[in-house]
């Protein structure tokens, strides 16, 4: 064993104390100077996608994300096109009527180009206007962000005449590093490192002393950002390709001729209930499906239920069980079984519809 | 025997704790501090290796996670695989093999902490999920009971990755939990530091290996009281007839 160093006298450790004070007197003024300069608007502003994608007299869909990392909250956010002219907004935008304090809220964007409008690359202006109160006293504060367009040749018109607009999907954008957190890697694995290979316990107290920091600081702040809640909706939400419910990704809903012909031979009426929720990525394509198969036969009446709108309907057909959440889900009037899931429907509603040969 | 009874009452607690959903009571915003997946029907809780990987999806610094985590390793580190974790406690019922340590192979496990952190980021998808064993048998197999999961591609594949571990359970003690577990691995980072550990007293030490044999790590205790594999289990606590070794809790002291 290591024998510890007797008491020394005061002046080998006195240069060390003193660099150590010096340090922390220097650390907290350079700690309030650096927020200071890093100090930026109130509210940041981000658009998704960037660049916006739109086809010449079409539209684009994007996101005008807001986030508010102030300790107050802002008020009545609102959006306005700016220029240049070739472009506008197709719709006035929903403005925030009251952003929380660390909470981020987004507005959808439709921005369409006119037929003239130069095709490639372009920017364009938006004005955001909102309303900031500190106490008694309120700011309209005014800013403008530039936003990324990506103008395609016109599109033509849809092959059933319909006048809506094309909207045009943006192309997936290549996701740039995450380095903040290859830096939070890197970091982890050093200390990781150190944890792991250190022989001596010594550094033990100032290790834990940090780590407590630790626990405190992302504990306070990850409930003020609301972040335990988050972990919740994570939880509730059933991962349904992680245990086989069904296989990732969806094609087209689209009938196969066999399935119209079974269908023509559907005998009595039937009524189809399809659950589904706003987060559900193959939901649309059990909608899609059902619609189709409404098409193929006046037999079939349908609707869409909105289990966090309903429920207590959907607690009813066992589509939340134990708190978690299973969609899309298609039950049928007046029967129990319910179908889970989006792979190899088709079939799987034929047989429901008893129609399958 | 002392160790060993409190430590199979903790297990117990563990599993009840992990299965809370059985009573009705809703879903918590509660971290669980080992490997269970939050898919099974009963869980309240929610994985830390599962939402590790949804917030890298999502891109969110993950400040509650963090926090969390570093809390459950100072408190007990491993502690947990060896007092809590379900699935660690499948493990030690399936050990009959005390085989030692391949003290090389036991760092795979962080190599899997950073591949399902680099997978979730490279496919944006939960990829560990769709292999770990312990969601093959606390989510596949129930949802399969429950009708809504079926006999496809992503149930073989859990089957498959099961049926695996369990054969390597069996053959060498705590194998998931020595080489593969990355909830253990996060833990492990914690070991030296963590208020639980195991303390050895160099003036009993006969140095008589008898711990070794007792420990379902495979570690050789009286060397590495220290290790990041010690789950604190307190098996060779039992078997040192000299009382060398001893559980503690608390701020380690300076040696």
């Amino acid at each position: 064993m290591r024998q510890r160093a007797a008491p020394s006298g005061f002046t080998s450790t006195f240069p060390m104390a003193l660099a150590l004070r010096l340090v922390l007197a220097l650390a907290l003024p350079l700690t309030l100077a650096a927020v200071a300069v890093a100090q930026g608007p109130i509210l940041s502003f981000s658009v998704s996608p960037e660049p916006v994608a739109l086809a010449l007299g079409g539209w684009g869909e994007a996101r005008l994300l807001v986030e508010n990392p102030s300790i107050r909250e802002a008020d009545d956010i609102a959006v306005s096109w700016l220029g240049p002219d070739a472009f506008a907004l197709a719709y006035e935008p929903e403005s925030i009527k009251v952003l929380h304090p660390f909470e981020t809220g987004s507005i959808r964007l439709a921005i369409a180009a006119s037929p003239d409008a130069s095709e490639g690359e372009n920017r364009g202006k938006i004005e955001i206007i909102y309303t900031y109160c500190i106490g008694e006293v309120c700011y309209q504060i005014v800013e403008e962000i530039d936003v990324g367009l990506l103008v395609k040749p016109a599109i033509a018109s849809p092959v059933n005449g319909d006048s809506s607009p094309t909207v045009v999907e943006s192309a997936e954008d290549a996701r740039p590093l995450p380095w903040p957190w290859i830096g939070f890697g890197l970091g982890a694995l050093i200390v990781g490192g150190l944890l792991i290979s250190s022989r001596r316990t010594d550094g033990v107290r100032a290790a834990v002393l940090g780590l407590c920091l630790v626990v405190v600081g992302g504990l306070a702040y990850g409930v003020v950002r609301n972040q335990h809640e988050q972990a919740q909706a994570i939880g509730a939400v059933l991962c349904l390709s992680c245990v086989g419910i069904e296989e990732a990704g969806s094609a087209d809903a689209r009938l196969s001729p066999a399935a119209i012909t079974a269908l023509e031979s559907l005998d009595e009426d039937v009524e189809l209930t399809v659950f589904y929720a706003e987060w559900c990525d193959s939901c649309p394509y059990a909608e899609a499906m059902v619609e189709r198969m409404a098409e193929a036969t006046d037999r079939i009446d349908y609707r869409f239920v909105d289990v966090d709108a309903e429920p207590g309907l959907a607690a009813a057909h066992g589509i939340i069980r134990a708190g978690r959440t299973v969609v899309p889900a298609i039950t049928r009037s007046g029967e129990d079984d319910v179908l889970f899931g989006i792979e190899d429907l088709e079939r799987r509603l034929l047989k429901m519809l008893g129609v399958n040969r | 025997m002392r160790w060993t009874s409190a430590r199979r009452g903790a297990q117990g607690l563990g599993l009840l704790f992990g299965l809370f959903g059985i009573t009705g009571i809703g879903m918590t915003h509660v971290l669980f501090p080992g490997l269970h997946c939050y898919a099974c029907p009963l869980a309240i809780t929610v994985c830390p290796i599962g939402l590790m990987q949804n917030l890298i999806v999502f891109g969110t610094p993950p400040y509650f996670w963090l926090g969390t985590i570093v809390a459950y390793g100072l408190l007990a580190g491993r502690g947990f695989c060896g007092w809590f974790c379900p699935f660690g406690t499948l493990n030690d019922l399936l050990s009959f093999r005390k085989v030692r340590i391949l003290k090389s192979f036991s760092y795979t496990k962080f190599a899997v902490l950073v591949g399902t952190a680099f997978a979730a980021w490279y496919f944006a998808d939960t990829v560990f999920c769709k292999l770990c064993p312990a969601a093959s048998i606390e989510a596949s197999i129930p949802y399969l009971l429950l009708g809504v999961a079926k006999v496809n591609r992503p149930f073989l594949i859990h089957m498959g990755t099961l049926v695996g571990t369990l054969v390597g359970m069996v053959l060498i003690s705590r194998f998931w939990c020595r080489y593969l577990c990355p909830m253990g691995g996060l833990l492990a980072l914690f070991n030296r530091v963590s208020f639980l550990h195991l303390r050895l007293d160099p003036e009993r030490c006969a140095g008589c290996l008898a711990c070794a044999p007792s420990c379902p790590m495979g570690l050789d205790p009286h060397n590495d009281h220290d290790d990041h594999n010690c789950i604190k289990c307190g098996e060779c606590v039992e078997a040192c007839k000299m009382g060398a070794l001893s559980l503690h809790y608390g701020i380690r002291r300076r040696r």
